[in-house]
């Protein structure tokens, strides 16, 4: 289930879903890399992929791996930040990208489909920070 | 995101017009919580967002042998709360105040009524929360990458 459609009822997710764009990926394949300048949200409809960083001596390290229904770049469509991670594909993997600008014209005339996206993505940014929350704790 | 524009200080309204403003502080109530001490959010609170009007506060966690660890302070303007209001659950959160901390406080049923009776408060107002939980996930993430 893709979480940031959560709220939408069938007609809103054809609105939506009318400016994504599918794309396969075989396995190990670089989606983006750490750096990057793109603010599109990512949402994985099938497969799995590593969130790879980079550690002092330069080598790639896993630091999760996201399956179906996780959303990938949801920190960088709100705020204007390069990509923090790099993306591989660990297996064949489906895709879903909400690209930014038009997702920013849609929700911009869409006043009922802002509300629930934006509530579904605190939601998502919710539940990120009480797991980070949780690695302090120990 | 571009698509609201800072109007103001106020973390949670930063997005709204005055009328909107007047709107939702019908539905807020000043608090004043007394210095110096540490409490439970959920001991103190369910659900509800706050802004700080005067003063500081510490946040805090416990650690699995009841060790306090700081994780962040907030001053005026600043946002609480938003994890207990958007996760809807019980948060294990500490806060300390220094001095007396004056809050505006926003009741969760009310601030959601807006759902249904005005649509782009709402919207403005979520939009605000995702910035906030945004800068506070940068924020906590870099605390634990030094940690490791």
């Amino acid at each position: 289930m893709n979480k940031v459609f959560k709220y939408l009822d069938k007609n809103e997710i054809e609105k939506v879903s009318s400016i994504c764009k599918q794309c396969v990926f075989q396995e190990n394949i670089i989606v983006f890399s750490a750096g990057d300048r793109n603010r599109d949200i990512l949402v994985i409809e099938a497969g799995i992929i590593d969130v790879l960083l980079v550690d002092a001596k330069g080598n790639d390290y896993i630091v999760t791996q996201l399956t179906d229904g996780d959303v990938i770049g949801e920190m960088n469509f709100i705020l204007p930040l390069r990509r923090t991670a790099s993306i591989k594909t660990r297996t064949k993997t489906k895709i879903v990208t909400i690209p930014y600008q038009d997702f920013v014209v849609l929700i911009s005339n869409e006043v009922e489909i802002s509300v629930k996206i934006f509530k579904a993505i605190n939601e998502i940014l919710a539940e990120k920070l009480q797991n980070t929350i949780a690695l302090i704790r120990g | 995101m571009n698509i609201y524009t800072r109007q103001n200080d106020n973390d949670l309204l930063k997005y709204l017009s005055e009328q909107e403003i007047n709107m939702v502080n019908t539905c807020s109530q000043d608090m004043i919580i007394e210095g110096n001490i540490l409490f439970k959010y959920n001991e103190k609170f369910y659900c509800d967002l706050a802004v700080i009007a005067k003063g500081r506060c510490e946040m805090f966690i416990k650690n699995s042998i009841q060790d306090l660890i700081p994780l962040e302070e907030f001053t005026v303007g600043e946002l609480l709360w938003e994890l207990p209001f958007v996760m809807g659950s019980k948060t294990d959160l500490y806060f300390k105040t220094y001095d007396k901390l004056y809050i505006v406080l926003y009741k969760k049923e009310r601030l959601e009524e807006f759902e249904k009776t005005n649509q782009l408060i709402i919207s403005k107002i979520y939009a605000a929360l995702n910035d906030s939980l945004c800068e506070k996930n940068i924020r906590i993430t870099q605390k634990l990458m030094r940690k490791t």
